[in-house]
């Protein structure tokens, strides 16, 4: 194993990586606000004016998916399990992203909508658009505190920042950029931020698996651990006592976490709704896919590297001096002056853009679903445009207020926000797929469809663990989760098909547009 | 173990992954190829292939079958 003087957590930039680092936050924040030029309404800020680019959103809908928290996370969970971590991204991601391509995305495009559950709302009803508005604010609010807390923990290994300055660093940078110039600045500040993450994580795997003699090396490395068995394998027997057998990848991932994730996610879809017509939204779903043929390997070596270079310091994963967040923090210290400085930039580019898709999808989805709604129907665009600059400036403030609770407790709040997800991921994804591919499911069956797959998922959850929330947070987030997304989803299925064969269909003209099989008469540029 | 890991065991699954994964992605390509042009906005005129985005799919889909089937 390579031994090292640096001692754990005292890694230091060099006055090169310092002043690349600068430069990257300094050009970022340029960027931003010279495309906030021209932002006058409601639509401007929250759909650029469907006036995007296929290839800034393609590589935007990457960052938004890749943040700080999935770097560090990624990189502990290659070095605890292996390459089977790259299925979040493989049957995770580009099975549902090329689905989505060819189905879902052009048809929402089409609708016009700004959110989901927009969507939602008029392909059923009212309440089914207001409770998933809810859930998915609370969730947002939620994620904005981890992905400060996520970058906090990095910032602190590598530049040595107290907790509170990075938050107010990432904060005001994130706050100038995305209040001023709205998706537009998000989208290709990501963009700009994709190339750099793709650039620093390359970086890192380079130098790492030169530092541990090549591929084979790493093999040969990671061979002598005991309990490294499967860490090159990229499915794991079914009979694995890891959380990931591969039926539960397949079933619970690939057919509905990951699908309810890309199809379903506004933070991940409202920047397709930004684009110039349906066909760029598609080519920039196919971009994305494109893009994670090679990401998520990029994310995971640096973790098989970190068990072949450091196993003796970092020790076995969930051992006694097992800490979540060390292992990639780590593995930068095999980087040279001047390339840390990339690599530090790559992983601001990954905080930033996580961070600024989301607080500009939550702003969205509480002014399209919630305010103009229920709050004020005769708001005008311009009311929209103002009051979704105060809910950014909000929602970043209120994240950061959230952000030290979550600080205190974070992997055990990470892994409770995986099982949040899978509470209502399964139902989302059966009426978006039941309610775009029949016309036959009713505005009931949806209601009664969200309430069996999100009821069935607490009542798995509960069964699984009596200690659930007050005692101490102590969230097994394991195979439950993605089995439990499975099983919502089937539950959410019949409760939809079973209350829409005894209840009333709107009729066709009412879901022109809404449906598959019912597009609407307009055409595209 | 679980009940459905026993199942697998009991069915002689449980090391049979890939080619479930593979079919998923085979499927896949199958359904791309078999879109309706209108409904992909093609309608008028197929685009030359390195600007068409079924094209660029079925590559993408099909590199991932080909990725479980080696190394799943």
């Amino acid at each position: 194993m390579l031994e090292t003087s640096e001692p754990m957590g005292s890694l230091r930039l060099s006055s090169v990586d310092v002043a690349m680092v600068l430069a990257y936050l300094l050009g970022i924040l340029a960027l931003g606000m010279w495309l906030s030029r021209g932002i006058k309404t409601g639509r401007d800020l929250f759909l650029a004016g469907k006036s995007l680019p296929w290839w800034a959103v393609g590589a935007s809908l990457v960052v938004s998916d890749i943040g700080a928290k999935d770097m560090v996370g990624l990189a502990d969970d290659g070095y605890r399990y292996g390459l089977v971590m790259t299925n979040f991204d493989f049957i995770g991601c580009i099975f549902p992203v090329l689905i989505a391509a060819f189905l879902f995305m052009p048809y929402l495009w089409l609708a016009g909508v700004y959110t989901i559950p927009e969507y939602l709302g008029r392909r059923y009803n009212q309440a089914v658009r207001t409770l998933f508005a809810i859930i998915w604010g609370v969730f947002m609010t939620g994620m904005l505190a981890v992905i400060y807390v996520s970058a906090a923990n990095v910032f602190e290994h590598l530049l040595g920042w107290e907790f509170w300055f990075s938050v107010l660093v990432t904060a005001v940078i994130v706050g100038l950029y995305t209040t001023m110039g709205g998706l537009k600045a998000v989208v290709f500040t990501d963009l700009v931020s994709c190339i750099v993450l793709i650039v620093g994580a390359s970086l890192v795997c380079i130098f790492g698996l030169v530092e541990v003699g090549g591929w084979s090396g790493l093999q040969a490395r990671i061979a002598e651990i005991p309990g490294t068995e499967n860490h090159f394998e990229l499915l794991l027997p079914a009979d694995s006592d890891t959380p990931y057998p591969w039926p539960a990848v397949l079933l619970g991932l690939g057919f509905v976490l990951g699908p309810a994730y890309w199809i379903g996610n506004q933070a991940i879809v409202q920047r397709t709704f930004g684009t110039r017509s349906q066909n760029e939204a598609r080519a920039s779903y196919v971009l994305c896919a494109a893009i994670k043929l090679v990401f998520p390997l990029l994310l995971v070596i640096p973790g098989l590297i970190g068990l072949a270079a450091f196993h003796d310091r970092i020790g076995p994963a969930d051992g006694p001096g097992w800490e979540g967040g060390q292992v990639l923090p780590t593995v930068l210290q095999l980087l040279p002056p001047g390339v840390l400085g990339i690599v530090v930039g790559a992983f601001l580019a990954g905080v930033m853009s996580n961070l600024d898709s989301y607080v500009n999808s939550a702003a969205t989805l509480c002014v399209t679903d919630l305010y103009q709604p229920l709050i004020r129907p005769q708001a005008s665009d311009r009311e929209s445009l103002f009051v979704g600059r105060g809910l950014i400036v909000l929602f970043l403030a209120g994240g950061a207020a959230m952000s030290y609770r979550v600080y205190e407790s974070f992997d055990s709040v990470y892994e409770a926000f995986q099982t949040f997800m899978s509470i209502f991921q399964g139902a989302l994804l059966a009426l978006l797929l039941l309610g775009m591919l029949s016309s036959r499911t009713t505005q009931w069956g949806g209601l009664a469809g969200m309430v069996c797959g999100v009821g069935s998922a607490v009542v798995m959850h509960l069964w699984h663990r009596m200690d659930f929330l007050p005692a101490s947070w102590q969230i097994d987030a394991g195979i439950s989760f993605l089995w439990v997304a499975w099983w919502s989803f089937v539950a959410a299925v019949a409760g939809t098909v079973a209350v829409s064969l005894v209840t009333r269909p709107f009729d066709k003209e009412r879901l022109r547009g809404l449906v598959y099989w019912l597009p609407a008469e307009e055409a595209d540029a | 173990m679980t009940v459905y890991s026993l199942l697998a065991s009991l069915t002689g699954l449980a090391g049979q992954g890939k080619w479930f994964f593979a079919g998923v992605f085979a499927l896949l390509i199958v359904w791309l190829l078999l879109v309706p042009r209108e409904r992909i906005g093609q309608a008028q005129r197929v685009p030359p292939w390195w600007r068409n985005v079924r094209v660029w799919a079925v590559l993408i889909a099909a590199t991932q079958m080909i990725v479980y089937l080696v190394w799943g």
